[in-house]
């Protein structure tokens, strides 16, 4: 059975953008590890030869035309910002030049 | 060997499409005009939550459009993925790009040093517009969503660019084939067009020293085994530049027995130097996946044939014509438009100048040389066609006009025409430039000597 | 009580003004009074004044031809978006969030002229089949309130089975309609995937959510069915097939007919009470003309994992967005639950690992599909438990992740292949309710009202109130 390691809950959580305590890490990877347990059922099972399913509609080309409908206003845009400047939302420099 | 490394570059072109709305939502497409942050948005293109995307059929026609001139295959069955990254200007945590089967592969660019193969032509959303300033001693990023999910197209070559004269001829030309269909302004200095470049260096076997074109090397498919992408170029002349800086700066590492980083470097232009900007010493993991969102797309025959119904005809093939139909080089072609509206009028003009009996090759000239400007008589080629004619030919003035400036040149000058006499015929050049003067007019010269000639031996 | 009284009652009672819109809204807010400190089925309640003013308007411009819902008063989960109108989704992230615009559901309900008198509580984000998840109160059964609701609509399914609405809007992904329907005594609908508008439905997993009515009869479903389905164009998946008049079939007979009872869904694993509840339910389908058989869907056994892959992967992208700079707090709000299913998601996505996870489910997500597909070559139906327990005991399915996501086994598998699957109860066991699912072909929504309604012309389980309302 695979084991999900601390590592990889640690590794794993920077990607999906979350900071985790000690105690979560500790916790999750155990958790983790016994649902990743029974998910690997299908480890075996062959699936040669078989299509991916992303979706289960049958219809293709649901498409748009390029006409221009309302848009919000300024205000509607930014209300339900915690922090916003001169109609611009406001955040925290993460990284210069990227 | 003189040069025994050899410079291997791959670019990615990002081009906005300029659709009247977004990509994936109603909003209105002009971000550099908005006036205002944040007004051309609604709950998809901020990323609200429940908010679903639909996709712009305009912009998928307009991406197939680009890939047949590029003279790519078209895949039929396609569709959208979701890629993963955090950062403040991507509101969903995701943008909606093409994975596995963008709209269009396998296509070419023809440049002077050989052709430059294109991998694919995808279709994806751009971001927010991110502003670093300094607010109340704090150091902070303003966010503006009006560029969020316009149109991108994402064009990625091979890596079969060997030089930085290359690479700009290869970018240059590919602005002009996206101006000439009409599908995006490529406005470089806002970011409408943007270039990445991705360069590194090998040791390569020189076949032919005094070669210009890409038959200098031995090439060969082999890559090296890192790369740098050089990022945030706004203009042909620095992403030459910022290849010419990287190639010295990458021999010199390679020289001292070390392997350049794999990273991302902006370029700075005051100081024409490159930067690191980001080491990938983590590789960005995306997490690509079909948008459950949106449905696939299917091209048919039927829908193949109205996008290409008003293809216009390739700019190959229209440089071949006139090369056949007015012997006009397709070298100078070249230089002489950018966007389709530009192309087309020339195909007027020289249309007309053709018609007119007039000669094309000096109509050319003028253009190249600025004399005639485009820009000028944009509606109408007839125009065009006076102006030529005054700068060029003998004008509408009469004889009879002409001889009362020509009197009044003589009397005023009679020491030159005393020098002709004397058999100084050389002063001809400044009395028929005298009488141009006084006209204000440009005429024939064989015309106004003969007739300097019959008034001063009168 | 009037609220105990059907849609198609309501409705013709208020057209003769012997009720009146007035009465319906007092009464509801009178069983919220009364119950939901205990239940927690809100999270957020309307503004008693403000209901009874817009219920005095409907009473005046009631017309003959005005909807059969206009002036009823309904409740819908927090996972939809209402203009203005604080929606949660059951976390904290959200909790001053008032969206700027309404999905598309709501607003179909609200201009048939229902009143809106709350947002109800569910397992936050969708996460959860008890309700307990919920970063607000957790809710309790209210036929045993030691014991879970169900989830992750476990509010709609409290306020109906309460008699504090009479119909609400529920989202059901891997069984969130279903599993609160038969744990509470109602009748819910999963949609057929792309039936209804997902606009405005906060995402779960885009590939699965389906947006369904949840009430206390199929008849009352059938209404509220033909309201709320149809193409919308803000919403790339609905479907463009024709909605039917679902109510017009109610009463057609089912003689001759064929359910499957799929042999994987009643192995070991299943309740033996709540087995011997749904095969007892095949006696009176028998009695109506229908014919038993068996089928088989040899890889619905792994369907919780083939399940958990696939939502799991899509609720870690869905839940990108929220990054607290354009609305909501920061990211460290998720409560464990969620963030442990981000984490799963992310890493089942993840390189390296998505060949042998994400990728690998979906194509199993194909197997399930035509084994799916060929079963209902044999019969019209499928005849399903929902649920393989009794309701839980409160804190118990907290504490075993493993046995809170083998609880999804029979709704999750049904949601991957998209197909409608109706809900309704189906008997008694300890006390406690027992509700079965009846499976249908895509689209194939009337055929289930139609075999749901018969059933309940038969027995009165779905009339059966809970001790908490007394006598
Ligand atoms: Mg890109
Ligand atoms: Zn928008």
């Amino acid at each position: 059975m695979t084991k999900i390691s601390t590592d990889t809950v640690k590794v794993i959580s920077k990607l999906a953008k979350l900071k985790l305590t000690e105690e979560q890490i500790n916790k999750f990877a155990l958790d983790l590890s016994s649902i990743v347990g029974q998910m690997e059922e299908i480890k075996n099972l062959d699936v040669k030869n078989i299509a991916e399913t992303a979706r289960v509609i049958d219809e293709e080309n649901i498409l748009r035309e390029d006409i221009i409908t309302p848009s919000f206003n300024q205000e509607q845009a930014l209300k339900n910002s915690k922090s916003i400047h001169n109609g611009y939302f406001l955040v925290p420099q993460i990284l210069k030049d990227d | 060997m003189e040069n025994k490394y050899q410079v291997i570059i791959g670019m990615e072109v990002h081009v906005e499409l300029k659709t009247n709305s977004k990509m994936f939502c109603g909003c209105k497409n002009d971000p550099f005009h908005a006036g205002k942050p944040n007004i051309y948005t609604c709950p998809v293109c901020l990323g609200f939550p429940g908010a679903l995307p639909v996709a712009n059929k305009k912009a998928i026609e307009w991406t197939v459009k680009l890939g047949l001139a590029l003279g790519c295959k078209i895949n039929k069955f396609s569709k959208f993925d979701r890629k993963h990254y955090f950062y403040p200007d991507l509101p969903k945590g995701y943008q909606i790009s093409q994975y596995d089967l963008p709209f269009c592969y396998d296509g070419k660019v023809e440049t002077s040093f050989g052709p430059v193969g294109i991998t694919r032509v995808h279709l994806e959303e751009d971001t927010g517009k991110l502003i670093h300033q300094k607010i109340a001693g704090r150091d902070v990023s303003l966010i503006d969503f009006n560029r969020s999910s316009v149109p991108l197209v994402e064009i990625v070559s091979e890596p079969e660019i060997y030089s930085s004269a290359q690479t700009k001829e290869y970018a240059k030309k590919l602005r002009q084939i996206v101006r000439y269909l009409d599908i995006s302004d490529c406005d470089m200095e806002k970011g409408g067009m943007r270039l990445e470049a991705n360069i590194s260096l090998k040791k390569s076997e020189i076949l032919n020293p005094k070669s210009e074109t890409n038959s200098k090397f031995k090439l060969s498919k082999e890559l090296p085994n890192y790369k740098v992408e050089l990022k945030n170029i706004n203009s042909f002349r620095f992403l030459e530049r910022g290849i010419e800086y990287e190639i010295k700066r990458q021999k010199e590492i390679l020289e001292s027995g070390k392997t350049p980083i794999q990273e991302t470097r902006g370029y700075n232009a005051e100081k024409n130097i490159t930067y690191t900007q980001r080491t990938k010493e983590s590789a960005a993991d995306y997490r690509y996946f079909p948008d459950p969102d949106l449905p696939p797309i299917r091209i048919d025959d039927q829908w193949m044939d109205e996008i290409k119904k008003d293809f216009p005809e390739s700019l190959d093939g229209l440089f071949a014509r006139w090369q056949t139909k007015y012997n006009i080089k397709p070298e100078l072609a070249e230089l002489l438009f950018e966007t389709n509206q530009e192309g087309q009028w020339l195909n007027k003009l020289f249309k007309k100048t053709y018609e007119q009996k007039l000669p094309i090759d000096k109509m050319v000239n003028l253009l190249i040389h600025k004399k005639i400007k485009t820009v000028l008589f944009k509606d109408s080629p007839n125009k065009a066609i006076e102006e030529y004619k005054k700068t060029t030919v003998i004008d509408d003035i009469t004889d009879e006009q002409l001889k009362v400036f020509i009197d009044k040149v003589l009397s005023t000058n009679q020491k030159a025409v005393t020098d002709y006499k004397s058999g100084k015929t050389a002063v001809m050049n400044f009395l028929v430039g005298m009488v141009m003067r006084e006209a204000k007019k440009k005429i024939e010269f064989k015309r106004l000597e003969k007739l300097i000639v019959k008034e001063i031996s009168k | 009580m009037l609220i105990d009284k059907s849609i198609k009652e309501l409705s013709s009672l208020l057209k003769k003004k012997e009720i009146s819109s007035i009465d319906l809204v007092r009464e509801s807010y009178s069983q919220i009074e009364k119950l939901d400190n205990k239940l927690h089925s809100f999270i957020t309640i309307r503004d008693k004044k403000e209901t009874l003013k817009e219920a005095e308007v409907k009473d005046k411009e009631r017309k003959d031809e005005s909807s059969i819902i206009y002036g009823l008063p309904f409740s819908i989960k927090d996972a939809y978006c209402t203009k203005n109108f604080r929606t949660t989704a059951g976390n904290k992230i959200l909790d001053d969030f008032y969206p700027p615009y309404s999905a598309t559901v709501y607003k179909k309900i609200i201009n048939s002229g229902s009143i809106l008198i709350g947002k109800n509580n569910m397992d936050a984000w969708g996460h959860g089949g008890s309700t307990e998840n919920t970063d607000y109160q957790p809710a309790h059964n209210p036929w045993d309130l030691t014991r879970i609701p169900g989830g992750s609509s476990g509010g709609p399914a409290i306020a109906i089975s309460t008699r504090m609405v009479p119909f609400s809007i529920g989202e059901d992904t891997g069984g969130s309609i279903r599993n609160p329907s038969s744990m509470c005594n109602i009748s819910g609908l999963k949609v057929t995937y792309g039936r209804v508008s997902r606009l405005g439905n906060i995402a779960y997993a885009s590939s699965l959510d389906s947006v369904g009515p949840m009430a206390k009869s199929v008849e009352d479903l059938s209404f509220l069915l033909e309201i709320i389905s149809g193409k919308d164009n803000y919403d790339s998946t609905s479907s463009r097939k024709q909605v039917e008049n679902y109510n017009q079939i109610l009463g057609e007979p089912i003689k001759g007919k064929i359910i499957g009872l799929p042999k994987e869904f009643f192995r070991k694993g299943l309740d033996l009470k709540a087995k011997g509840t749904i095969l007892k339910a095949t006696k009176i389908f028998e009695k109506l003309g229908a014919k038993i058989i068996e089928v088989n869907l040899p890889h619905f056994i792994y369907g919780v994992s083939i399940y958990y892959l696939i939502v799991l992967s899509e609720t870690s992208s869905n839940l990108g967005r929220y990054d607290s700079f354009r609305y909501g707090g920061e990211r460290e709000l998720f409560s464990d639950e969620t963030k442990k299913r981000i984490i799963l998601g992310t890493y089942a996505l993840s390189a390296g690992y998505s060949d042998k996870l994400y990728k690998k489910a979906q194509k199993l997500r194909t197997v399930l599909i035509e084994e799916y597909e060929n079963a209902l070559k044999k019969c019209n139906v499928l005849l399903a438990p929902v649920n393989p327990s009794l309701p839980s005991k409160i804190g118990e399915l907290i504490n075993d992740p493993l046995k809170n996501i083998l609880e999804d086994l029979y709704t999750g598998t049904i949601s991957l292949v998209g197909a409608p699957s109706l809900s309704i109860p189906a008997g008694f066991a300890e006390g406690l309710p027992v509700g079965m699912q009846i499976i249908g072909k895509k689209f194939g929504e009337a055929e289930l009202f139609q075999f749901g309604y018969l059933y309940q012309q038969e027995t009165d389980w779905h009339k059966r109130l809970p001790p908490i309302l007394g006598k």
